[in-house]
């Protein structure tokens, strides 16, 4: 007789056939649909209760009592205490049942833990009761036998595949100047369509200046442009490929896809003082050309590989630009594990996302669901990253292993001294996580502080003759230099590891912290592995880095990323080649640019994204020469004029013409400097934060957005340095579509909002720029209305004004009662459309 | 898909102020969306949702617990891990509580204004969210994921519905005056399109950014340049028919400029009967912040704003002196809230206006610093009232001490299914393809709470 539940609402005297009568009678399925769902679903209702509850002693890992309750065969045989846990149709005789019931503290289950709510008993009945229904195939990652294994044909998926040696067609025409023509122009004529005409100079000139550096072309340029017998393409595509603001544009381009901020998010969103190395690493990469397989490998183990290249650590700030959660000293173990494996998990995503369009993230509470990724794959690449943690250190080798062993050192002492107190284990935790704002942690340091603090001499005296030694040493090699500008010796939020004590890891059912499985080594991911394993890699690795100071997980990783011929270098071509045609031509080859799994775009023109990353890597990696293809190709120099119907090709796929496209938010306000004259164009550096009124800078971090700001030239640079503040958005980026840095960004999706129109239409600092803009027009002693009308439509659109807007633009500057009407005319030119879209 | 340029350009050559074209029109030439029905008949067109950040407390509001009065003092039978640790013993509420309405609910006695509403009510005692910390906590009950990154029940709304007045943002947000925690990561359009995020209203003068003319810019002449830019796009657009967009651009420069003018009205409470301001608090200093937001976000569903979030200025975050900061919580947001309600309620609005009331989490049965109560994640309070709820009900329970809830726990992948449900909208059918998956509010769970829907 199974004993009762006794809280609220069933009372203890009815009987067991009474209560499953009143069971029954509430859970069949005539009961409307209104009040509750009548059948059970196991993997809804059921498994969750025992994933809670019971698998932690019932499971994988343990097996108390001699049964699990993830496998059904073992919850309906019999246990080791000769009773059977689950007998379908019979909650009677189930000793689960009375085993949760009991009152027996000697038996009741769970022993640990809260005792299951009346609601979740009562499912366990029912479920019994109605032959406890248990599917074959619950989730895969519940249920270790159908686990996701790849097999030989999920390595066939296109994207996963080697470069396929390709030959451009052979097309006799004149319309072809390189490679890239000939596949277009052989899709094209495939689907009935020709290319249109060549665009004017002035049109294209404008263009690639945006496209390339993404800043207008000055005056002087237009109007040279003006005459097209003066004007040659070649030449301006070198002169803007080897121009120091290429990087800064392509940089932004990366940093979307690099999830960048300077600050941590959440809620205290601290601010990152030193993320700016990264970026200044970026915009240095694409300006010198670093080779692209470089690029990979230093952002995801610079720090290892080349410790002795400033640029090369600084990459490692790839891995940390992600948000950064705090909690209490105190929290829950769970929650502090949680914010770790958080941490991890945004360096793992956003890694797969960034080189090989793919979503691993999928993978983290069970196998994905499309593309051939266990999520066994999931957590080997987590346990590749997990020993790593982020450090704000010096990018000079020896000045930053003096600094990390210090740190480390002094880390030990300050735990010992704590260890030492008698303080409680809360108190203990507080003091180790160094001064905070919350009364307990105050509290503890009022109480303790004097005593767990020490000075730099106390230190010394402390540490052992060994570590006395080291520090020698290591002091010595630092050899300090005197400060100065150089960005070298300014410190940098980077990555590394600190011994080569591997971190463990264990897979997480469905990527609970709670229910910890099996522990997993490093690993990269079985579908775009061919022939090399990662101990190959591992060794490869130890063979190149200082293996006593790290576990070498991040530079094996580094190696696979970049093989072609066994790893994924293929992919990590094509999602390169990929991102920077999207760039150009506002769509990818394939149209999902962080996605090339089975969910993702299929290639419009795939032989020619083999061709291009074929030639990438011809070219060692270098990217400017794929920059150039595409620029001197004639598929990139059609005008937006169309030759026929849209009906033939109403998306553009064919590339039969230049779709325009709406500059993205940085290109919007970088215009605008330029033109009015303001345009700061220094490189590098610290972020900068422009003015933004009061009421947009609400946040609860103690990093505040200075409120006396009086902007001059130090804000007028490139929108790039805008600070990335997580809690607070700049209004400006907002409007016109920049990405939420929470998550890598692929592609930004323009929109169109009123919002938009009100920031150009009255934002002060818009305002002063139109105001701006016209002192510079006069300033250039241009006196004459007809030439001020015409530089204002030079430097805004691109182009000179026409006989129409002339007389329009004279009639706007006459009509005016303000102490500026140029500056009228100028803010008129910055809010038309042809000022965002270039053709 | 179609361009609409043909019509647009007619009503463009008609001249300006054309009428409220929906922004819906201007996404869908942004190719963004396809259309903005409800899937089935809504019950509610708006919401206002009474953001109390930092938690309130549910044994110390609408749930008192006898035992916790019993056992004042005592441990608790079972450990319970917290926040900030150094657990106390039990500790029983600070106020009283009567029964109200024919409902019979507990009110404390902070809240009497509310209490007179009772019977609209429909208490949700038993929520449960992840995440004992504030900011992945109020980031799980605005976007049902404990981390930032995605979209936020507005911008879900939004996306879903579009919003009525387009000279209007669709998602309005009128902020703690601190900044709420985590900020605009709580009314993000995450992965969403940039069109659906949280607009954040300033609730005196220019309650939205540049809405104000340049010191240096006269009304005849801002008129003048747009009227000199609208006649330059539109030469632009004849050259480029095939550009759904820009069309699209030039209808946004119209908006715009309405904008300036209805949004600013929309604030404008000099139009206000004295009666009404002294009715929400206005009058008084410890009213008058909340109420004027309460009072606000009246006017903007009244105008056809979709979805309103109004965040409390204090903090419910008693870690230490709950006596102290809920009593003057209450003070400031008990008044404002009926007389929210009853205004409503006397306009014929509250029919079409889901009203939703609750924090991030709640707090714990024991002591903190012998006078507060710590993060509890495990059961905690809300109530909804208004369009489709049926007033008077109570679902749910947390256990006799209120740690964790006990029967008919409610996630907040449940609450937002019941919203959607209200306004309209299927939440298994309200997706959006990002990474190759079709996400939803409530991600993979979620279900509506019919008990409470009248």
């Amino acid at each position: 007789m199974i004993g009762l539940p006794t809280r609220h609402l069933i009372e203890s005297t009815i009987s067991t056939s009474t209560l499953l009568i009143v069971v029954f009678v509430i859970f069949t399925p005539t009961t409307s649909a209104d009040e509750r769902s009548p059948i059970l679903d196991f993997t809804r209702d059921v498994q969750p209760i025992f994933i809670k509850h019971c698998a932690k002693c019932h499971g994988a890992q343990k097996q108390r009592g001699g049964f699990r309750l993830d496998d059904r065969e073992s919850a309906f045989s019999e246990a080791d205490s000769g009773s059977i846990p689950i007998v379908p149709g019979r909650p009677e005789e189930s000793e689960l049942l009375r085993r949760i019931d009991s009152n027996d503290d000697s038996e009741w289950m769970p022993p640990d833990g809260p005792r299951l709510s009346q609601t979740d008993t009562k499912v366990l009945i029912e479920w019994i009761a109605s032959n406890a229904m248990w599917p074959d195939s619950g989730d895969p990652s519940t249920d270790d036998h159908s686990e996701l294994t790849v097999t030989d044909e999920d390595l066939q998926f296109w994207s996963f595949l080697p470069i396929r040696d390709v030959t451009p067609p052979r097309i006799d025409s004149d319309w072809i100047r390189n490679p890239i023509d000939a596949f277009i122009l052989d899709c094209m004529r495939s689907n009935g369509l020709q290319p249109s005409p060549r665009a004017s100079s002035l049109t294209l000139g404008r263009r690639m200046h945006f496209d390339v550096i993404g800043l207008p072309p000055n005056e002087e340029r237009v109007i040279t442009s003006e005459s097209p017998e003066n004007f040659d393409a070649d030449t301006l595509v070198e002169s803007l490929l080897s121009s120091k603001h290429f990087g800064e544009r392509w940089a932004r381009h990366w940093l979307d896809v690099a999830r960048y901020a300077d600050s941590n998010g959440y809620e205290n969103d601290l601010d990152r003082p030193h993320a700016y190395q990264y970026r200044d690493f970026v915009i240095r990469a694409f300006n010198e050309d670093l080779p692209f397989d470089k690029f990979v490998r230093w952002q995801i183990a610079g720090d290892e590989l080349q410790p002795e290249i400033p640029s090369a650590v600084a990459a490692t700030g790839f891995l940390a630009a992600g948000p950064l959660n705090r909690c209490a000293a105190t929290a829950p173990a769970e929650v502090i594990l949680g914010i770790r494996y958080d941490e991890l998990d945004d360096i793992v995503s956003t890694t797969s996302q960034a080189f090989l369009g793919l979503t691993l993230g999928c993978a983290r509470c069970h196998d994905h669901k499309f593309d051939a990724i266990p999520t066994r794959d999931y957590y080997r690449m987590i346990a590749t990253f997990a020993s790593s943690q982020r450090q704000d250190s010096s990018l000079i080798r020896a000045r930053r292993e003096l600094d990390l062993w210090q740190k480390q050192s002094k880390r030990k002492l300050l735990l010992e001294k704590i260890a030492g107190l008698d303080c409680t284990e809360d108190e203990a935790k507080w003091l180790a996580a160094g001064p905070g704002n919350p009364a307990e942690s105050k509290r503890a340091f009022e109480k303790f502080g004097e005593d767990i603090a020490f000075n730099d001499k106390q230190w010394r005296a402390w540490l052992p003759d060994q570590g006395r030694k080291r520090l020698n040493q290591l002091e010595t090699t630092a050899k300090s230099k005197s400060e100065t500008a150089d960005w070298k010796l300014q410190p940098a939020l980077l990555v590394t590891e600190l011994s080569n004590k591997p971190s463990e890891v264990r897979l997480l059912k469905r990527g609970d912290v709670g229910l910890p499985m099996d522990l997993t080594p490093p690993g990269f991911l079985s579908v775009l592995s061919r022939g090399r394993s990662f101990n190959d890699y591992h060794s490869m690795a130890l063979n190149r880095i200082d293996g006593s100071k790290s576990t070498g997980n991040r530079s094996a990783l580094a190696l696979w990323l970049t093989d072609v011929d066994h790893g994924a270098g293929p992919l990590v071509a094509r999602v390169i080649v990929n991102r920077i045609w999207h760039h150009y031509f506002s769509t990818g080859i394939v149209d999902t640019p962080n996605d090339f799994g089975v969910q993702g775009g299929q290639p419009s023109h795939p032989e020619l994204l083999e061709w291009l990353s074929a030639e990438l890597i011809r070219n060692d990696w270098k990217l400017k020469p794929i920059h150039r293809l595409i620029l001197g190709s004639n598929t990139y120099r059609q005008s937006s004029q169309r030759v026929g119907s849209a009906d033939a090709d109403p998306t553009n796929r064919w590339l039969s013409y230049r779709k325009s496209k709406r500059l993205d938010s940085e290109a919007v306000r970088d215009a605008i400097l330029a033109a009015s004259g303001r345009l700061n164009r220094e490189l590098y550096g610290s972020a900068i934060r422009p003015y933004i009124p009061v009421s947009a800078m609400a946040t609860r971090s103690r990093d505040k957005w200075p409120t006396d700001i009086e902007e001059g030239a130090e804000h007028w640079r490139r929108s790039l340095y805008i600070f990335v503040k997580r809690s607070i958005r700049f209004p400006m980026m907002e409007a016109f579509d920049a990405p939420d840095p929470t998550a890598s960004c692929g592609r930004r999706v323009p929109t169109t909002v009123p919002v938009q129109a009100l920031t150009l239409l009255n934002n002060p600092s818009i305002r002063g720029a139109a105001r701006g803009f016209a002192a510079s027009i006069r300033s250039h002693s241009v006196n004459d209305t007809r030439a001020q009308v015409a530089s204002a439509f030079r430097r805004s659109l691109g182009r000179p004004p026409t006989e129409i807007e002339t007389e329009l633009a004279i009639e706007l500057l006459s009509q005016s009662e303000g102490d500026d009407p140029l500056a009228d005319l100028c803010h008129a030119l910055i809010m038309c459309n042809e000022f965002v879209y270039v053709e | 898909m179609q361009p609409l340029f043909d019509r647009r350009e007619l009503l463009a050559a008609a001249g300006c102020g054309l009428g409220t074209l929906a922004l819906a029109d201007l996404l869908q030439a942004d190719g963004v969306i396809d259309s903005q029905d409800p899937h089935f008949a809504p019950k509610a067109k708006s919401i206002i949702w009474l953001f109390m950040e930092g938690g309130p407390s549910a044994m110390d509001t609408f749930d008192p617990k006898p035992e916790l009065d019993r056992g004042h003092g005592k441990q608790p039978r079972e450990s319970i891990d917290v926040f900030f640790g150094n657990p106390g013993p039990l500790m029983r509420s600070p106020f009283s509580f009567k029964q109200f309405g024919n409902s019979g609910t507990w009110v404390c006695e902070h809240l009497p204004n509310i209490s007179r509403h009772v019977d609209d009510l429909a208490l949700i005692k038993s929520v449960h969210c992840e995440t004992p910390n504030h900011a992945p906590a109020m980031f799980q009950m605005n976007t049902g994921i404990p981390r930032s990154g995605f979209p936020s029940a507005g911008a879900w709304i939004n996306y879903g519905l579009g919003s009525t007045n387009s000279n209007l943002p669709g998602f309005v947000v009128m902020q703690n005056d601190n900044g709420s925690k985590g900020g605009p990561m709580n009314w993000s359009n995450g992965f969403l399109p940039a069109a659906f995020q949280g607009t954040s209203f300033r609730t005196s003068g220019s309650p939205l950014l540049n809405l104000d003319r340049p010191s240096d810019v006269s009304a005849p002449q801002q008129r003048r340049t747009l009227d000199f830019v609208a006649s330059l796009n539109r030469a632009h657009l004849r050259q480029h028919p095939d550009e759904s967009d820009l069309s699209a651009r030039i209808r946004s420069y119209e908006l715009a400029f309405q904008m300036q003018s209805e949004a600013k009205e929309a604030v404008d409470l000099t139009q206000e009967t004295p009666t009404t301001l002294d009715q929400y608090g206005l009058n008084h200093e410890s009213t008058k912040g909340f109420g004027r937001k309460c009072l606000l976000a009246r006017r903007l569903v009244e105008r056809g704003v979709r979805f309103v979030q109004v965040y409390s200025d204090g903090e419910w975050d008693a870690h230490g002196g709950l006596e102290k900061n809920h009593s003057d919580n209450c003070r400031a947001t008990d008044q404002p809230i009926a007389a929210l309600l009853g205004d409503l309620k006397q306009r014929g609005l509250l029919d079409s206006t889901l009203v939703v009331w609750g924090g991030e989490f709640g707090r714990m049965p024991i002591s903190q610093r012998g006078s507060g109560r710590d993060h509890n994640p495990n059961g905690f309070l809300m109530w909804m009232a208004g369009g489709g709820i049926k007033g008077g009900t109570h679902y749910g329970e947390t256990d006799e001490i209120g740690y964790r809830a006990e029967e008919n726990p409610v996630s907040v992948h449940d609450i937002h299914a019941t919203i959607l449900h209200l306004l309209g909208l299927d939440h298994k059918r309200l997706t959006y393809l990002h990474n190759g998956r079709r996400y939803r509010l409530t991600d993979v769970a979620g279900n509506v709470i019919r008990p409470i829907l009248s």
